[in-house]
């Protein structure tokens, strides 16, 4: 059985434009692999791609009630079971720098999305709210007009099976900059989230998963001439949840500088994925690199994976690090706690709270993190 | 086809069987076909057979031989193997070339040019004076082996596997093979297949041997390529340090090495293994070494990776027991144009309070490439386990790649894995610093070097510290000016 019910998504892709190149896209998904490389020497794939591929789900949902604007201020793209609230999408399958080829799901993607385009500055927010058996595809492309700034939220909100999936396509030229950031909340669902980057200005990224029975998310930017790109990723695993998150930079220009913080929570009896691989490329010389990889493991049967890659190419480099641990909480921190007078639960919520907080935190994550550790019984 | 020069020689087309494994990546070669090359190639159930047949094996090590043939046909090609190799003149590989001397335990009997290659090594006096035993492999073959009386005395085994075979037939079913089946990858099924001579060492209980025991590998002739076995017991609190040192003699041809290392320590028991590898640049080594701890038991890699062009080998051990603990340390270096150096040690955490450490110090020079490709795995029920990695890399010019690919998978909570990775060039202000005190270029460089892997060199025992210091001096002098 495949992700979608092919008939239905079929009959969909018809009613909308482009329908031959959209065919072509479904046959391509159609034939792809996942994945030809075994991702670790003992596991074969960290997604278990065969539960996104029984899902047999449908495209065309009802309408949700009481569907809002999630966060003030921002300009918003609001969908809600693929029908459009607030705008008009555009009916094309041109992807920007992603290319169907990219991943199974990208095709997929590609072949059932309208696009939102933003090529002016200013501050947006895209949110995809699915709900029920569906599959919701959204594509957005992002074109950062020279020295200006573009501040990026994209919300993937998916509850009772359904699966959101989005393919976004940034362009960030010299002088300008962006800030984005993925928020992918699920519950009792799945999620895929593909992103692309061409960097030459600045980007800072900030990549939120949690609560996905089944979620995979991939973040790949390319950095030119002194480009900089810092970036965090979060991933919470709760309950039976199984989140990987893939972050990779890959450097191409001079100079280029990418810093990375990878976080994961595993709770319960979750399988939490982070990976990171950093390519300092022939010509990137005199670049740096940074990643820092950090699980914390809190439930009895939870699982976590760290791995974080180093691939330099040339021996011109500033410097090129990472580092990685898993471990449950310090429990000299929870001593120091509990001598200041709180309980053992009190001390590892704190922890785990300051653990997953930053300070350029969105609302929307502020309110996710909080929701996740009272899930967690903190 | 498989050509019969003597009675006892049969010839298999190396080339052939690395490049349909090479072609079979990424599954692109169906099974059908990929058997069909490899009949080709020599490598059939019959050439298997008649290896067998020659060595006078027990029955189940025919058995074992072709199942091994069997996997290796079926096993898909590592995504991770370089194409490169399949581009290469690699020479054809005749088996079970017996040298024409008969097996030995005096040093003068071994014939002049056989006895040269051995004396550049230094070996004869460094076993002399300071090796507990040896047992040297020359075209597969033992030809040498000498276990001094006071080992003999301590009830300490000391044999080529072959001769182990024949004296002690069970004990080798129960180990051979055990610890690193043949069905984990490709290249172990080969040298399961195609396996001959090597060191069988058992150490009985509570016997703590002092004086290090080598086993010194020679590929000898430009015709060659060795699938040599080596197994280790050490039972329960006994003590082992092993020296394999690996050397050949400048070759025309590539040649291909799949060797085999396998160590068991029991409850308590310790064995540390060091091996410095200096094969000529053209040799391609795949080496699998994988070892076993029981409860309390240690074990210890060290590891120079130093010679041949294209190199793999990823020391492996399963914690099994409570409290057991390993540690690997391994310098590897990447001096030449499209040198490839893959290695990264591995560690199995399968029981409480276990504990590992894996240093990994790769230097690359000259368009040489460094790869370390670790794992460490926490199983559940694991509790208390304890894990860190260190890999540094530094590169002396712009044309060296690094690269590393850690795997951390833990599937305990109560666990503690930390693993850091550093790749950078060589410092110019320690340079200058040095050069300003009246230190040349080359010799601030190589104290620089030197300084780097000081770590594992400190693990060494002062005749391979020297040899090793040795060697990378003379590699570094080929870069010619750094910075």
């Amino acid at each position: 059985m495949p992700v979608v019910d092919q008939d239905s998504f079929l009959k969909y892709i018809s009613s909308l434009g482009s329908k031959a190149e959209r065919e072509e896209i479904f046959q391509k998904y159609l034939t792809l692999p996942y994945q030809v490389i075994s991702d670790s020497p003992t596991i074969k794939h960290y997604t278990e791609w065969s539960v996104f591929d029984a899902l047999n789900l449908g495209i065309e949902g009802t309408p949700i009630k009481d569907l809002s604007v999630p966060l003030e201020g921002y300009n918003s793209f609001v969908i809600g079971n693929n029908i459009p609230l607030n705008f008009s999408p555009l009916d094309s399958v041109s992807s920007g720098l992603v290319k169907p080829e990219d991943h199974k799901l990208v095709a997929l993607t590609l072949a059932g999305s309208r696009k939102i385009l933003i090529n002016k500055g200013g501050k947006y927010l895209v949110y995809n709210r699915c709900q029920g058996k569906i599959f919701c595809p959204v594509l957005v492309e992002v074109s950062v007009p020279d020295g200006d700034n573009v501040d990026l939220i994209y919300y993937s909100d998916g509850s009772e099976g359904a699966m959101p999936s989005a393919v976004i396509s940034l362009d960030v030229p010299r002088g300008s900059s962006m800030s984005f950031s993925i928020v992918n909340s699920s519950r009792d669902s799945y999620a895929f989230t593909y992103t692309k980057g061409s960097i030459k200005g600045e980007i800072n990224s900030s990549i939120f998963s949690v609560g996905q029975s089944l979620g995979h998310t991939e973040y790949h930017v390319e950095l030119a001439d002194e480009a900089v790109a810092n970036f965090n990723a979060k991933s919470l695993g709760i309950g039976n949840n199984r989140v990987n998150v893939l972050a990779n930079v890959n450097h191409v220009g001079r100079k280029s500088v990418s810093n990375g913080v990878l976080k994961a929570v595993a709770s319960g009896s979750s399988y939490t994925v982070i990976r990171g691989d950093a390519v300092i490329g022939e010509n990137a010389i005199d670049s740096s690199t940074t990643i820092l990889g950090r699980a914390l493991i809190i439930g009895d049967d939870a699982k976590a994976v760290v791995a974080p890659m180093l691939e330099v190419k040339t021996g011109k480099i500033i410097t090129a690090k990472h580092s990685a641990s898993a471990s449950k909480v310090n429990e000299d921190l929870i001593f120091y706690l509990e001598n200041r007078g709180l309980d053992k639960k009190s001390a590892e919520g704190l922890i785990i709270r300051g653990f997953l907080t930053d300070d350029n935190d969105n609302d929307i994550i502020r309110k996710l993190v909080e929701d996740a550790i009272t899930k967690m019984g903190y | 086809m498989v050509r019969k020069m003597t009675e006892e020689k049969l010839s298999l087309d190396m080339n052939e069987i690395l490049n349909a494994s090479i072609e079979a990546k990424y599954e692109k070669l169906d099974q059908h076909e990929f058997h069909r090359r490899i009949v080709e190639s020599g490598l059939t159930k019959s050439t298997i057979e008649e290896i067998s047949k020659i060595k006078k094996e027990p029955e189940w090590m025919l058995r074992l031989r072709l199942k091994s043939l069997e996997l290796f046909e079926k096993i898909p090609t590592p995504n991770w193997l370089p194409d490169v190799l399949g581009s290469l003149n690699v020479s054809s590989l005749e088996l079970y070339v017996k040298p024409d001397v008969d097996q030995t335990n005096n040093w003068d009997q071994i014939p002049k040019e056989i006895r040269d290659y051995y004396d550049v090594l230094g070996i004869p006096e460094s076993e002399k004076k300071y090796l507990g035993g040896l047992v040297a492999v020359f075209e597969s073959e033992p030809i040498y082996s000498n276990v001094k009386e006071e080992l003999t005395k301590k009830g300490v085994i000391m044999m080529p596997p072959e001769d182990a075979l024949r004296k002690y037939p069970d004990f080798m079913k129960d180990y051979f093979m055990k610890i690193f089946p043949a069905s984990d990858h490709k290249f172990a099924a080969l040298h399961g297949a195609l396996w001959s001579g090597g060191v069988f060492v058992y150490v009985p209980k509570g016997v703590k041997i002092t004086t290090p025991v080598e086993g010194f590998f020679i590929i000898g002739r430009e015709m060659e390529g060795q699938f040599e076995h080596t197994l280790i017991v050490a039972d329960e609190g006994s003590y082992l340090h092993f020296i394999e040192g690996c050397s050949a003699p400048q070759l025309r041809k590539f040649s291909f090495h799949d060797g085999m290392v396998e160590l068991y320590a029991k409850r308590n028991a310790k064995i540390k293994f060091t091996t410095i590898q200096n094969w000529s640049k053209n040799v391609i080594n795949f080496n699998n070494k994988r070892a076993w701890a029981d409860e309390s038991a240690n074990i210890e890699w060290v590891e120079g990776s130093l010679g041949s062009k294209y190199s793999f080998v990823y020391p492996t051990t399963i914690l099994r027991g409570q409290n057991a603990s390993s540690t690997s340390l391994v310098v590897t270096l990447a001096s030449g144009e499209g040198e490839w150096k893959d290695s990264g040690s591995k560690m199995i955490h399968a029981a409480p309070n276990t504990k590992s450490k894996i240093v990994n110090k790769n230097i690359g020079f000259g368009g040489g490439v460094n790869i370390y490709r670790g794992l460490i795995k926490v199983n559940k029920g694991a509790k208390g386990a304890k894990a860190f990695v260190k890999c540094d890399s530094l590169m002396l010019d712009e044309r060296t790649k690094a690269y590393t690919f850690p795997h951390n998978q833990v599937l305990e909570d109560d666990a503690d894995v930390a693993h850091e990775a550093h790749t950078f060039r060589m410092s110019e202000d320690q340079l200058f610093y040095l050069m300003n005190r009246g230190i040349g270029e080359k010799e601030a460089t190589s104290m620089l070097v030197l300084g780097f892997i000081d770590e594992i060199m400190k693990e060494l025992p002062f005749e391979y510290a020297t040899m090793l210091n040795k060697v990378i001096k003379l590699e570094l002098d080929k870069l010619g000016a750094v910075a």
